[in-house]
C-alpha cells in the first residue's frame, strides 16, 4: 500500500460514505415519527347506553355487541380489502358488501375471500364509567366485559 | 488476481449495456465520454485551459447552479411535510424542526442555501461585469443572466411567506404595499399577487405555486439556455478572443463565430482547430470534470457546515394584529425598504429599482469596446468600472443600512447602540 493507493481509497470511502450518510439521512426524513391520525385506543359511552345486540358505530368503525350481561367490541374493517360489513340480524352474520365475506357472530369467516376472521378488541371500564376500548390489542371471543345493569 | 472484482463490475453485459464505451483511457474514448453521455455533452468535448482556470471566475456561475440544485432537492423534501394552509403551513414548520428527522438540516440547508445563492448570483455578475465578459457575442446570455437575478430574488420572496410567521408575514405585507405603490397599476397588481387585499390564504397559496413550479421552471429553462449559449459563444469570454476573431475573419471567407471543431460532413467551410495551437486546448474529461465535481463538494461541505451550526429562524406564529416594530423586508430588499424612508415612495420603490434593472439590461449594448475583455478590471475600463462599482457599492450600503442600523419607528441607530426595550 502506497501512498497513492492510500489516498485514493480515502477518498473513495469518504466520497461513498458520504453519498451513503446523505441518502440514509434523506430515506429517513421521509419516514414519519408522529402521526396526526386518529387514536387506536380511545373511550365509548357507557355500558348502557348500548342495547343488546349489535350496536354500529361508524366513526370509531367498531360494532359493540351485547348478549344479557356481557359486552364486547369487534372490528368493523373487513379482513379482506378494508371495506366495512353490515350485521345482518336474520341470519346472525356480517355481511361485506364489496365482496361478499360473511362473518358469524363470533366473528369467524362463515363465507368469502376473507381470509382471517373479525377481530375483537380489549374492553374496559375505565374510571368514569365509561368503556375503554382498545385497538392495539387483540382479543379471545371468549374474553368479553360483563355489565352490571 | 486482486483485480478480478473489477473484471465483474465493468466487464459484465449490464454495465456494458449502459457504459458503450470504455473507460476514457485515450484522447477517442474521452470525447466518446463527453458526446455519449445525455448530461455530459452540455460540455463540449475539448475546452480552452484559460477558461479553466480558477481566478479568472471563480467558479461562481456553478456555485449558483449547484446552489439551485441543492435548492430543488431540499425542496422537494419539505414538500412532503408542509402543507400551504394557513391554519396547518406554522405548525408544519414546528414539525419539521422538532419531529421530522433531519428535518431541522434539510431546512436549513433550504434556507442558507437560497440566501447564498442570491449572494453568488450577484458575485457573479459582478465577476462577468469586472472581466466585461459580458461583450459580443455574449450580450444576450448576460440579458438572460440580469432575468436570471430576478428570478432568484422573486423565488426567494415567494419562499419567504411559506413559515406563516411574523418575520414572514409581515415582510411580505411591506413588500405587497410596495408593489401597491406603483401609479396606475399598482393597486391592480398587487391584488393579483396577494388573490386579494390581505395577505391570507389566498396569498399563501398563490406564493406556494408561483415558488414550486412557476418559477422554479422558468429558472431551469432559463438555466438551461443561459448553458447553451455559453456552448454557441464558444465556451467562456477568453483574452484572446478578439484577435483570433479578427485572424479567423481574414483567413476564413465566411468568417463566422469560432468553434473547437465543426459540423464537418454538414457544414462547408469549417475545419476543426486541428495543428492550431493544441496546446490552448484540455479534453473536457477530466479536466473541467474533476474541477466541477471538487467545486460542488466544496459547496455541498460548506452548506452543510453552515446548516448543522445555525438554524434558520423561525418566530411566533403570524399574528395580523401585532405588527413587529420595526417590520422589515427580507434583507435582499431592505435596501429597497431603506430607499423608500427618503422620500416619495415612487423614488425609491419604483422608479430606482426600474431604472437599475434597465441600465443592467443596456450594459452589454452600451460597450462596444474591445480590449480588455476576459481580463480583471483593465484599465481601459475604468470609468464603467467605477460607475458599476460606486452603484454595487451604493446597494450593499442601503442594504447594511436597512438590516444594522433601523431601530424601532425606522429611527436611525448605530449597529451597536442598544434599542430600547418596549
Amino acid at each position: 500500500m502506497d501512498r497513492r493507493r492510500f489516498l485514493n481509497l480515502l477518498g473513495w470511502f469518504a466520497s461513498l460514505g458520504t453519498i451513503a450518510g446523505i441518502s440514509w439521512g434523506s430515506v429517513r426524513f421521509m419516514i414519519p415519527n408522529i402521526l396526526y391520525e386518529p387514536p387506536k385506543a380511545f373511550k365509548i359511552g357507557k355500558p348502557q347506553d348500548y342495547p343488546e345486540g349489535v350496536t354500529f358505530l361508524p366513526e370509531k368503525k367498531i360494532f359493540v355487541v351485547r348478549s344479557g350481561e356481557f359486552l364486547k367490541v369487534a372490528s368493523a374493517v373487513c379482513t379482506h380489502m378494508g371495506c366495512t360489513p353490515h350485521w345482518v340480524g336474520e341470519q346472525k352474520v356480517w355481511e361485506c358488501p364489496c365482496h361478499g365475506s360473511l362473518f358469524d357472530e363470533k366473528g369467524g369467516v362463515v363465507k368469502g375471500p376473507a381470509p382471517d376472521p373479525l377481530p375483537w378488541y380489549e374492553a374496559k371500564i375505565a374510571s368514569d364509567g365509561r368503556i375503554f376500548v382498545d385497538g392495539r390489542r387483540i382479543v379471545p371471543y371468549t374474553q368479553s366485559l360483563t355489565v352490571k345493569t | 488476481m486482486k483485480e478480478n472484482w473489477k473484471e465483474a463490475l465493468f466487464r459484465n453485459r449490464v454495465w456494458k449495456s449502459i457504459f458503450r464505451h470504455g473507460f476514457p483511457v485515450n484522447e477517442r474514448l474521452r470525447s466518446e465520454a463527453i458526446t455519449g453521455n445525455l448530461f455530459l455533452h452540455v460540455h463540449p468535448v475539448k475546452v480552452y485551459r484559460e477558461t479553466l482556470e480558477f481566478p479568472k471566475t471563480l467558479g461562481l456561475g456553478l456555485i449558483s447552479f449547484y446552489l439551485f440544485v441543492i435548492l430543488s432537492i431540499t425542496g422537494v423534501l419539505l414538500m412532503f411535510y408542509y402543507v400551504p394552509h394557513v391554519d396547518r403551513a406554522y405548525q408544519d414548520m414546528k414539525d419539521l424542526q422538532f419531529v421530522v428527522s433531519f428535518g431541522v438540516i434539510i431546512r436549513n440547508m433550504h434556507r442558507w442555501s437560497a440566501h447564498a445563492m442570491i449572494v453568488v448570483v450577484f458575485l457573479h455578475m459582478c465577476r462577468v461585469y469586472y472581466t466585461a465578459s459580458y461583450r459580443e457575442p455574449r450580450e444576450f446570455n448576460w440579458v438572460l443572466g440580469v432575468f436570471l437575478l430576478l428570478l432568484t430574488l422573486f423565488l426567494s420572496l415567494t419562499g419567504y411567506l411559506l413559515p406563516w410567521d411574523q418575520l414572514a408575514y409581515w415582510a411580505i405585507t411591506i413588500v405587497s404595499n410596495l408593489i401597491g405603490v406603483a401609479p396606475l397599476v399598482g393597486k391592480k397588481i398587487r391584488y393579483m399577487v396577494l388573490g386579494g387585499t390581505i395577505v391570507g390564504q389566498n396569498a399563501l397559496i398563490r406564493f406556494y405555486v408561483m415558488h414550486v413550479i412557476v418559477l422554479p421552471f422558468l429558472a431551469l429553462l432559463l438555466i438551461l439556455v443561459h448553458f447553451w449559449r455559453i456552448r454557441k459563444d464558444g465556451g467562456l469570454a477568453r483574452t484572446d478572443e478578439a484577435a483570433e476573431a479578427a485572424e479567423e475573419r481574414e483567413g476564413d471567407p465566411q468568417g463566422e463565430e469560432l468553434k473547437s471543431y465543426g459540423l464537418m460532413n454538414l457544414v462547408e467551410g469549417k475545419t476543426p482547430h486541428v495543428g492550431q495551437d493544441p496546446d490552448r486546448m484540455v479534453t473536457a474529461w477530466p479536466h473541467l470534470l474533476v474541477r466541477e465535481a471538487t467545486l460542488f463538494l466544496f459547496v455541498m461541505i460548506v452548506i452543510m457546515a453552515m446548516s448543522i451550526l445555525f438554524d434558520a429562524p423561525l418566530e411566533e406564529m403570524a399574528n395580523s394584529a401585532i405588527t413587529p416594530n420595526p417590520a422589515k423586508a427580507p434583507w435582499y430588499f431592505v435596501g429597497l425598504q431603506e430607499l423608500l424612508s427618503w422620500g416619495n415612495p415612487i423614488y425609491g420603490g419604483i422608479l430606482a429599482p426600474t431604472a437599475a434593472v434597465l441600465a443592467l439590461l443596456f450594459v452589454p449594448y452600451l460597450d462596444r469596446g474591445q480590449v480588455g475583455t476576459a481580463e480583471w478590471l483593465h484599465p481601459t475600463r475604468r470609468r464603467a468600472i467605477i460607475i458599476f462599482t460606486v452603484i454595487a457599492v451604493a446597494a450593499i450600503v442601503l442594504i447594511f443600512m436597512g438590516e444594522y442600523m433601523r431601530g424601532p419607528n425606522w429611527h436611525l441607530y448605530w449597529p451597536w447602540q442598544k434599542r430600547p426595550i418596549h
